[in-house]
């Protein structure tokens, strides 16, 4: 792998804070690159490459003042573009709640194929049943041999299909929103890098202590019941968790963050 | 007091520099810093945002040239930036005229 100059990291700088699409963000980073290149070739002359690359991007300007001239602005972020951005982040979080979700329902199938479906959608023993439930239970499940066995076979088809669902729709709203980001619709500058990844992290963890709490108390929620069900979802919500920590620090530690401290 | 006639200039300026042949931004820069004698001397970063408005304003058109293996985005002026930049020199010296006669000789 090739070494990274000063020049390659101004420019990741500069491209975590320019709007538009992807086609305008490319050209005006070409444009910005070749300049650099250029005017540290001609400083050269009479200093070493570093210095060199240097001198040229402080004679071009901050990456902030700089991005601001690009983004055709020159004061601070409007409201409807801020609003635009926190528009694009909550969709994207929730869309990733939604997959989590999905996620959590898939692990519980494959617990419920490896175990019992009794054992991870089973009814909560301190609940009963009444007995028009029962009988519609076993009018839809005629393999059960009970009214709880019924149950949890209704609860393992029902929300293996809600669940999947939700999946879907999670994945058709993240493919809107990286489609609006493209095309520049949401600005990219508009909101902290930071912002998404530490809200995430925090309510996925938040999910799946609330979902473990569930899970010992044999909790029905909804006409949603299963110990296995709960401690699925908890699982797939800490590890949601986990890798929203790990983009958090991430994105704290790139060049965009790190730009916007210095603009 | 300094004042920032360069900037508030800018596109005139380019619309000056770029009236007999066409360059990439690096080398307008260069261009309005000898022709001026070195006077106008601003953060080069600022240059292309001018040059990306004139360009949606039709004054100026620009496509990519590769040099050395590297892509350039080379600017050239329109018959209507010609026709602006008449349009601007004319108003500039209105303009300077008359600044002139308010501020006096100085001697």
């Amino acid at each position: 792998m090739s070494e990274r100059d000063a020049i390659d990291a101004y420019i990741e700088a500069l491209a975590g804070r320019l709007d538009g699409s992807t086609i305008e963000v490319h050209r005006k980073l070409l444009e910005v690159e070749d300049h650099l290149r250029e005017s540290a070739a001609a400083i050269g002359d009479s200093a070493d490459a570093a210095s060199a690359e240097r001198e040229a991007i402080a004679r071009f300007g901050t990456v902030g003042s700089v991005a601001k001239g690009l983004n055709g602005r020159s004061g601070p972020v409007s409201t409807w573009a801020t609003a635009r951005g926190l528009a694009g982040t909550a969709a994207q979080l929730g869309a990733t709640l939604l997959i989590v979700a999905a996620a959590g329902g898939a692990v519980a199938a494959a617990a419920s194929a490896v175990l019992t479906r009794q054992a991870v959608y089973g009814l909560p023993s301190s609940a009963a049943p009444s007995a028009a439930n029962c009988a519609h239970w076993l009018a839809v499940q005629p393999s059960a041999t009970g009214c709880r066995e019924a149950a949890a076979f209704e609860s393992a088809s029902d929300l293996t299909m809600i669940l999947g669902a939700l999946g879907v729709i999670g994945l058709l709203v993240l493919a809107v929103v990286w489609i609006l980001r493209r095309v520049g619709a949401i600005p990219s500058h508009a909101v902290s890098p930071v912002l998404g990844p530490a809200v995430a992290t925090c309510g996925f963890a938040a999910a799946g202590v609330m979902l473990l709490i569930f899970s010992v108390t044999y909790a029905v929620i909804a006409q949603t019941w299963g110990r296995g069900l709960w401690i699925s979802e908890a699982a797939c919500m800490f590890a949601a968790a986990a890798v929203s920590a790990v983009i958090w620090v991430r994105a704290a530690r790139g060049p965009a963050v790190r730009a916007a401290s210095q603009a | 007091m300094k004042l920032d006639w360069t900037t508030s200039n800018l596109d005139a300026l380019l619309l000056g520099v770029l009236r007999t042949e066409p360059a990439h931004g690096y080398e307008v820069i260069q261009r309005l810093r000898e022709a001026s004698g070195g006077e106008f001397d601003l953060p080069e970063g600022t240059v292309y945002p001018s040059l990306h408005r004139l360009e949606k304003a039709g004054v100026l058109r620009s496509s990519w040239d590769t040099v050395g293996g590297r892509r350039r985005r080379v600017y050239e002026m329109t018959p209507s930036g010609a026709s602006a930049l008449q349009t601007v020199r004319r108003a500039w010296n209105r303009y300077s005229f008359s600044v002139s006669a308010v501020l006096g000789s100085g001697a």
